[in-house]
């Protein structure tokens, strides 16, 4: 029974008792639960909620810290209010809580400030639900008020990568008498005419074609060929076999934070890179200069684990169109249930390109309980496919550079 | 909350004591059997207490009773001689033994709905909530302090209540007070016109750590909303939408899990109304993508 039912009773019963059993001092007791229902009434429960809130930053990387700090002041009412935002598990609150409770005093303004810091466990676009306040009535007389307050924010989380990064182009640059691939970014000099298609951010406004664009009322660019440059296409696997690890660490993380320093690497090198990635579907056509870089971090950065499946000879027959004279370099998990899917899917690769198709791939078993065993079955794996199958292990800089090592 | 915890035994102790009073002459009998089989005294009214007081705690600890419950079984026991028979007079005090009680009567149920509202909002800093009742208890109890400042001046102007007057009202005092209570509370409570409607859709399921919500299909009397992208994980979710047409329930969906929500409530704080909907406890039903809908 709800409690001021209870009060209310309680009101009555003394009345009532005394009418039964003649004692008419028992009635004097209704004074007490009367007077708290009286006074009960006199007040409403907490409002007039206003909010502040303030982040140190809103771009991190993963493993860095953000302080939020909130100022709440409440106007009327008395009673509890409780404030509090809602965030993705790949925030952890460190420092301080995000949940809060305090009382707002009759006759008083509550204005109280909190902080809290977060660290990032996770890459990707993370959002901070608007602040949500909530003032309960002291006796639970009334419904509780409610308010939504401020606009979501969202918190962007880079990978860790400026380790390996910096290790990729120390090792790279360092060695003497191996030329550069590509030093310049050649732009539109070809002339070579190769298609039209739609028009992708990062185009220069140059290459629209206007004429095509105005006919079918979609904003088309002319596709040159382009010459003297590798294409380098990368098809990211992010299948649910790349869930492998928990929600911090995993495949597709590790995988992620490699192709990142790896692909600004190659744009800043002025190779063309591509990347397509298995389950969303997601494909970036093969492009050169640095500027399209934050295309792909914005891409990479955002990628999670699709639902759906998608084979990698599937995916190649999707993008076979952008594949010729194409490098292309696969990362996945290899397993054996997917062995011969991506053998397959390899083969098919080679013989789209001409060109000897790299496998990456992400093992992060030695971290996990008994995960040694299906790295070694990963190991005969890799040495079965008979294409240049690169480990890819997690805070591991090997790989990325014995990978610049096979593309040189 | 271990002050709510402690405030419950005082408050069984409080209920037991007005009990004790209730029963004089049985107990006087058993205090003399006892006096005469063990030669110790114990006084019939801390017998009394003891007795009850162990059938109170028997009721609360090992049955599970709840504290409104068991402050009523104990409240039916004392007036439990009064029904039966046993004249007003013979009890000495009687209104001075009901005060413990009718103190335990009013703050059993409100302990009850502190736990109760606990247990609701789960994961606050425990010791933010110990302050936050340390505070509403001490509103409570000024809350009662008009009621016992007249409550003392009627138990002193009629010899704690063996001589009643008649003169005051006292039947209608109640009824005043609450009408002044109501009448102050209608003051000022002006409607202000609503000025934009946010549905508010709470939840926990597997969904992206980092989704983006985009509009799905559209039904009869709800809609879909897609959370799109991201690692799956089990997780909290708070969405807001600012709408013009309210809908009946709201259905969730992430590629790894779905939610089916309806509107719990409306709540008005300023222009703004808020309509929240919750997960509902009720059977799901049959949606077009789902495997138990007709073909």
């Amino acid at each position: 029974m709800n409690w001021v039912r209870w009060l209310f009773l309680f009101t009555v019963l003394p009345l009532a008792l005394a009418v039964i059993t003649g004692a008419i001092s028992l009635s004097y007791f209704s004074l007490l639960p009367a007077s708290v229902l009286a006074f009960s009434l006199l007040f409403e429960p907490p409002s007039g909620f206003s909010v502040e809130r303030s982040f140190s930053r809103t771009s991190l990387r993963v493993g860095e810290e953000v302080e939020v700090r909130v100022r709440l002041r409440v106007d009327r009412g008395v009673g509890a209010v409780v404030v509090q935002e809602i965030f993705s598990p790949a925030l952890r609150v460190v420092e301080g809580s995000n949940r809060h409770v305090f009382f707002k005093r009759p006759g008083e303004k509550l204005d109280v400030e909190y902080s809290y810091r977060l660290r990032a466990l996770k890459r990707g676009q993370h959002r901070i639900s608007p602040v949500e306040v909530e003032g309960h009535h002291f006796l639970g007389l009334e419904g509780s008020n409610y308010a939504l307050l401020l606009d979501e924010v969202t918190l962007k989380v880079s990978p860790r990568v400026p380790g390996i990064k910096r290790a990729v182009l120390r090792n790279v640059r360092g060695k003497p008498g191996t030329p550069p691939v590509a030093v310049t970014n050649l732009g539109f000099s070809s002339t070579e005419f190769r298609e039209v298609r739609e028009y992708r951010a990062g185009d220069p406004l140059r290459a629209i074609n206007w004429k095509a664009t105005a006919r079918l009322n979609t904003p088309l660019v002319n596709e040159y060929e382009r010459e003297g440059f590798l294409t380098v296409m990368f098809y990211l696997d992010a299948s649910s076999s790349m869930m492998v690890g928990g929600l911090e660490e995993n495949a597709l993380e590790t995988a992620v934070a490699s192709l990142i320093p790896l692909v600004l690497h190659l744009l800043r090198r002025g190779y063309r890179v591509g990347l397509y990635i298995l389950g969303h579907e997601t494909l970036l056509t093969p492009v050169s200069g640095y500027a399209s870089a934050s295309t792909f971090t914005r891409t990479l950065t955002s990628v999670g684990i699709s639902p759906k499946e998608e084979s990698l000879p599937l995916a190649v027959e999707r993008t076979r169109r952008v594949l010729r004279g194409a490098l292309p370099v696969v990362i996945t998990n290899l397993r054996r249930d997917n062995f011969s899917e991506i053998k397959e899917g390899m083969e098919r690769l080679y013989s789209l390109t001409k060109n000897i198709p790299i496998l990456m791939d992400v093992d992060v078993y030695p971290n996990l309980e008994f995960g040694e065993l299906i790295s070694t079955c990963k190991k005969g794996l890799r040495e079965e496919l008979r294409f240049p199958a690169i480990k890819l292990s997690e805070n591991e800089n090997g790989a990325v550079l014995q990978f610049l090592g096979v593309v040189r | 909350m271990k002050v709510v915890g402690r405030l419950s035994y005082i408050v069984l102790g409080l209920a037991s004591l007005s009990v004790a009073f209730s029963y004089p002459s049985l107990l006087g009998d058993i205090s003399t059997l006892v006096a005469e089989k063990l030669g110790i005294y114990v006084p019939p009214i801390l017998l009394s207490f003891l007795v009850f007081l162990s059938l109170t705690l028997t009721l609360f600890e090992r049955r599970g009773f709840s504290l409104p419950l068991t402050v009523g079984v104990m409240s039916a026991l004392y007036i439990l001689p009064y029904i039966g028979g046993v004249p007003v007079e013979r009890v000495p005090y009687v209104a001075l033994s009901a005060l413990p009680l009718s103190l335990a009567i009013v703050m059993a149920p409100y302990l009850h709905f502190l736990l109760g509202r606990e247990k609701a909002l789960q994961g606050l800093p425990e010791s933010e909530w110990n302050a936050v009742v340390r505070e509403e208890l001490r509103v409570f109890l000024l809350s009662m302090v008009p009621g016992g400042m007249l409550l003392a001046y009627l138990l002193y102007s009629t010899a704690l209540g063996t001589r009643p007057i008649a003169l005051l009202p006292t039947y209608v005092v109640p009824v005043i007070a609450l009408s002044i209570g109501l009448l102050l509370a209608s003051v000022d409570r002006t409607e202000k016109p609503i000025e934009k409607t946010v549905l508010v859709m709470r939840g926990y399921l597997t969904a992206g750590d980092s989704f983006e919500v985009r509009r799905g299909s559209l039904y009869e009397r709800g809609y879909e909303l897609l959370l799109v992208g991201g690692t799956p994980v089990k997780r909290p979710v708070l969405i807001s939408i600012e709408a013009e047409n309210v809908p009946h329930y709201v259905l969730l969906k992430s590629p790894w899990d779905k939610l089916f929500l309806v509107k719990k409530g409306e709540v008005v704080e300023g222009n703004t109304r808020y309509v929240i909907f919750l997960p509902s406890t009720s059977r799901v039903p049959s949606f077009p993508d789902s495997a138990s809908a007709p073909p």
